[in-house]
C-alpha cells in the first residue's frame, strides 16, 4: 500500500494566498493542522512567521533551519525573483525528501520553479501541485473542507490578487464538484 | 599544510562526491566547482578545502592534490582522461563511510546535497559551469584570467546563456538576467 503523504513543503505564495490575498488565516490553519508543514528560512521570512503567533507556535509548522542550505545549489539556475521568493529552498528540500524516501506534497505556484522541476528533477513531478490543486486534494482526498467551503474559497481566491488562470480554476472547481 | 586528520576528512568528502552517483565526474573543473558548491551550501567544509579565487575562479589546492595523491585511501580514485571515478576499493570506502554515517542525522542531508550537485552540474560543459559560477559568485573572479569571457563579453554570455536555456536548466527570465 502506498503511504499517503502527510508532509508538505510549500512555497510562500501558498501561505500568502490565505494570509494576504484572501485574508483567511483560519482556512490555512485548518490545512496546517491536518499535515506536517516543513518551512525553509526564506519562506519563514517571506510570510513573516514571527508576527503570527498561530503559525509560529504551531507544532505542525516544522522550521528546518539551515544546517545544509540546499537552495544554494539551485541558485545559479533560477531567476532573482524566483530566489527571492524562496523557491530554490523548497525545491532543494523536496529533492532531499525524495532521496530519503519521505512521501510529501511539493506546493509550488511559481511558473519558472515548476518548469525547472519538470525539466531537471522530473521524478519530483508526481509530488508537485499548485495551491489550488492542493486545496482540491484537501477537500476531495483528506476531507479537510466540505465542497461548499472549498468552492467558496476558490471564489474568494478568484477575486483576489492570487494569480491563477480562469481555465485551470474552472477545471479544478469542476473536479471538486464531482469528487 | 593540512594535518593528517584534516587530510582524511578531505579524502572522505571527495570519495562521497565522486561516489554518490554511479558515473564519473566529467572533469577536474567539475570536481573543483562541484565541491565549491558544496562549500557554499555547507560552509563548514570551507575550513578543510580553503577555496580561494584563482585563474579559473574558486579553487582548492587541497582538493586537487588529494585526488591526485590521496594519503589515506591510496587507490580510491581513478582518472581516465579528464574523468574522475572511484576504483573498486574507493567504492568500498564510499559504502563504509555512508554506513558509518547512518547514525548521524545530518549525513543524509549531506548525501542529498552531494547528489543534487552531481545531478545538476555534471550535465554542464566546462564553459557553462564557469559561466554560472562566475555569474552567481562574481567575487570568485577576482584573480581570474578568464572571467571577462563569462562576465563581460556579451557575445560569449549570450552563447552560454542560450545553451543553458536549450538544456532546460535555466528559464527565459534567468536567460534575460544573464544576457543583460
Amino acid at each position: 500500500m502506498i503511504k499517503e503523504p502527510h508532509n508538505i513543503i510549500a512555497d510562500s505564495s501558498f501561505y500568502l494566498c490565505f494570509l494576504d490575498d484572501i485574508n483567511d488565516p483560519d482556512f490555512l490553519n485548518r490545512i496546517i493542522n491536518r499535515f506536517d508543514f516543513y518551512i525553509t528560512p526564506t519562506i519563514e521570512h517571506e510570510i513573516q512567521i514571527e508576527k503570527s503567533v498561530s503559525l509560529r507556535e504551531n507544532p505542525k509548522m516544522i522550521r528546518i533551519g539551515k544546517y545544509i542550505d540546499f537552495g544554494e545549489i539551485l541558485k545559479p539556475f533560477l531567476s532573482k525573483k524566483t530566489i527571492d521568493k524562496g523557491e530554490h529552498e523548497v525545491i532543494g528540500l523536496g529533492f532531499h525528501f525524495f532521496r530519503i524516501g519521505i512521501p510529501f506534497y511539493l506546493i509550488i505556484d511559481d511558473d519558472d520553479a515548476r518548469t525547472f522541476v519538470r525539466k531537471n528533477l522530473s521524478y519530483l513531478e508526481s509530488a508537485l501541485h499548485g495551491t489550488i490543486g492542493f486545496i482540491e486534494i484537501c477537500c476531495c482526498h483528506f476531507k479537510v473542507f466540505s465542497k461548499k467551503e472549498t468552492i467558496a474559497t476558490f471564489n474568494k481566491i478568484e477575486r483576489s490578487k492570487f494569480r491563477i488562470s480562469k481555465d485551470i480554476m474552472n477545471i479544478i472547481k469542476n473536479r471538486v464538484e464531482r469528487c | 599544510m593540512k594535518d593528517d586528520d584534516e587530510l582524511e576528512v578531505i579524502e572522505k568528502y571527495i570519495i562521497l562526491l565522486v561516489g554518490v552517483v554511479d558515473r564519473p565526474i566529467p572533469s577536474f573543473t567539475h570536481l573543483e566547482k562541484e565541491m565549491f558548491m558544496l562549500s557554499k551550501c555547507f560552509p563548514i567544509i570551507q575550513e578543510y578545502f580553503n577555496f580561494e579565487e584563482y585563474h579559473y575562479g574558486p579553487y582548492s589546492l587541497a582538493l586537487q592534490e588529494t585526488v591526485q595523491e590521496p594519503f589515506y585511501y591510496e587507490d580510491a580514485f581513478k582518472i581516465e582522461g579528464n574523468k574522475i571515478f572511484l576504483s573498486d576499493g574507493g567504492k568500498k570506502e564510499f559504502n563504509k563511510i555512508v554506513h558509518e554515517g547512518q547514525s548521524d542525522k545530518y549525513a543524509s542531508e549531506l548525501l542529498s546535497a552531494l547528489k543534487l550537485i552531481r545531478e545538476l552540474y555534471d550535465k554542464l560543459s566546462v564553459d557553462e559551469l564557469l559561466f554560472v559560477i562566475y555569474n552567481t559568485y562574481p567575487e570568485s573572479a577576482k584573480f581570474s584570467s578568464v572571467s571577462d569571457k563569462y562576465l563581460k563579453d556579451s557575445k560569449f554570455r549570450e552563447r552560454y546563456a542560450k545553451s543553458l536555456l536549450h538544456k532546460g536548466v535555466i528559464s527565459q527570465e534567468k536567460y534575460n538576467e544573464l544576457v543583460v
